[in-house]
């Protein structure tokens, strides 16, 4: 659905990424993984055309990359306009593409977007101040679905979330995986999160690709050292199984 | 930032005594502003020379002027003329800032490199000559002045409105907009503008006291509106003969001009310290 050729991109004499090649296939979810400075910002940016790459070059298999191709971003405190409701925001996709040209229809349109995600429809009138990080990134999600892309590219879209938030909007995402057989690019650096829904992993370390891999190969047979690394540092939630691994390392 | 020295009075002060003294003291002056003429207990431009140059008094509670018309009255006469006119410099160099920044900020670098150059030989010429020149250009009037500051100052505007733009566009709900592919146009008008005025308010309410004092400059370099009509700076500038002999007649408008411009200066630090985030209390 959506190819990386080839991106690079340098701020003066840093190089962000380098060469960065992947394909995210139709309706698989593919983790983008890696630590803070990996390149996993610069390559979203270069994905949906927020930064120009200095080589490479973005391939979406379908016609409207801008209407097919929708994102997530990172902090939901930052990504909803703090001066529109939520039905401005929600809508304002199915207005742009002209999906949904009258207010009333887009007002029932987004009244269903929003319970699709978990919200009420009586929360369309109200300012995204009044709503909690968890709600916001719902709100998010609704405006990316609503002009029904073939492409979501979720960036860290829970780690500025409450841990305890964190597992409901992940469910939201598979939910509108499996419902509306969306194609996910799934950014993050919590590899337990990672683990759970993704089919696919692409590694990135330093700029480059350290590794690419189905979930079970990498998880199973990390061959990249920093994977090695990176598997290592997450904790498992059985005292047992983790003081074995403490002890074989 | 200006080609103004804009002064920022009283900084420190305290949010609510600022509030109280600032926004009613604001609605009078425009309240006098808009009904002035009709409240002036004299005929502003009643000549009469039996009557000229008397001190404050009974009759004329602040004296007459050297034609022998009430000095109260022409000053609420004239407060329309001064305190609505630099309202409307103000408005109209702002609206004129706005729409050169916008265009510099959605047109690409090198839209956005000719246009603050352009700010920037505005700029470089200090305002009040740049004012005097164009309203002496246009010829007289108090029309030509109005364009005249409006020419001087929308630079100034448009380079704040600029910067604030700027870092609005940045931010991660313009991107979100972007991405999901809403137009340039409808980007700027619904997300970038509505979220970067605030401190063009405050800007403004602080240059309508600047500029009441350049429009006072002007009309007193007998370059704005034309006698006999009441102006402050006009009245200021009749006076300017009996100063030793009948303080009254500049001095009277004189401090209707300073009063005035605190006002306003007062109204746009109160807005500022309400609207700006980075004043907190």
């Amino acid at each position: 659905m959506l190819t990386a050729d080839g991106l690079t991109k340098r701020y003066g004499r840093f190089t962000a990424i380098e060469d960065i090649s992947f394909t995210l296939h139709a309706g698989e979810v593919l983790g983008l993984v890696g630590e803070s400075g990996s390149g996993k910002s610069t390559t979203v940016r270069c994905l949906v055309g927020l930064t120009k790459p200095d080589a490479g070059q973005v391939r979406y298999a379908g016609p409207k990359f801008r209407r097919g191709v929708q994102m997530v971003f990172q902090d939901p405190y930052a990504s909803l306009n703090p001066r529109m409701t939520v039905a401005e925001i929600v809508g304002e996709g199915l207005l742009v593409h002209g999906i949904e040209k009258s207010s009333a229809g887009r007002r029932s349109r987004v009244g269903g977007l929003l319970e699709q995600v978990g919200l009420d429809k009586s929360d369309m009138d109200r300012y995204p101040r009044s709503f909690s990080g968890g709600q916001r990134q719902r709100i998010a999600i609704a405006r990316a679905i609503a002009v029904e892309p073939k492409v979501l590219i979720c960036d860290e879209p829970v780690s500025a979330l409450d841990v305890s938030v964190q597992a409901q909007v992940v469910n939201v995402l598979r939910d509108m995986k499996l419902e509306l057989g969306l194609s996910i690019l799934f950014i993050a650096h919590d590899l337990a999160v990672v683990r759970y829904l993704c089919d696919r992993l692409v590694v990135l370390d330093g700029g480059r690709i350290a590794e690419t891999g189905t979930r079970e190969q990498i998880y199973a047979n990390p061959r990249a050292p920093y994977t090695k690394s990176l598997l290592a540092a997450v904790p498992v939630p059985d005292p047992a199984a983790e003081r074995l691994r403490r002890s074989a390392r | 930032m200006t080609t103004l020295a804009v002064p920022r009075f009283l900084p420190v002060f305290k949010i609510p005594l600022l509030d109280r003294i600032a926004y009613p003291a604001t609605a009078v002056f425009v309240l006098i502003a808009l009904v002035g003429p009709w409240i002036a207990p004299h005929d502003p431009y009643q000549v009469d020379l039996n009557q000229a140059l008397l001190a404050p008094g009974a009759g004329h509670w602040l004296g007459t002027d050297s034609a022998g018309r009430d000095i109260l009255s022409r000053l609420l006469a004239g407060a329309r003329t001064t305190v609505l006119s630099s309202v409307v410099v103000t408005v109209g160099a702002a609206v004129v800032g706005i729409v050169v920044a916008a265009v510099a900020a959605l047109g690409g670098r090198v839209v956005d490199e000719v246009v603050m150059r352009v700010c920037d030989i505005f700029l470089s010429i200090p305002g009040m000559i740049l004012a005097l020149g164009v309203a002496a250009a246009l010829g007289p009037s108090l029309r030509s002045t109005i364009i005249a500051l409006v020419v001087a100052l929308w630079p100034a505007f448009a380079r704040l409105v600029r910067a604030v733009l700027r870092e609005t566009m940045a931010s991660t709900y313009v991107e979100s907009a972007r991405t999901l592919g809403v137009p340039p146009g409808r980007l700027m008008l619904r997300h970038v503008l509505p979220n970067s005025l605030d401190s063009l308010y405050v800007q403004a309410a602080l240059d309508v006291s600047g500029v009441i004092v350049l429009m006072s400059g002007l009309s007193f370099l007998g370059v704005g509106a034309q006698p006999p009509s009441a102006d402050w700076g006009a009245m200021v500038a009749d006076g300017r003969e009996y100063v030793t002999t009948a303080w009254w007649v500049a001095t009277v408008p004189g401090l209707a001009i300073t009063l005035t411009a605190v006002v306003f200066g007062l109204f746009g630090d109160a807005l500022r310290v309400r609207l700006d985030p980075t004043l907190g209390d």
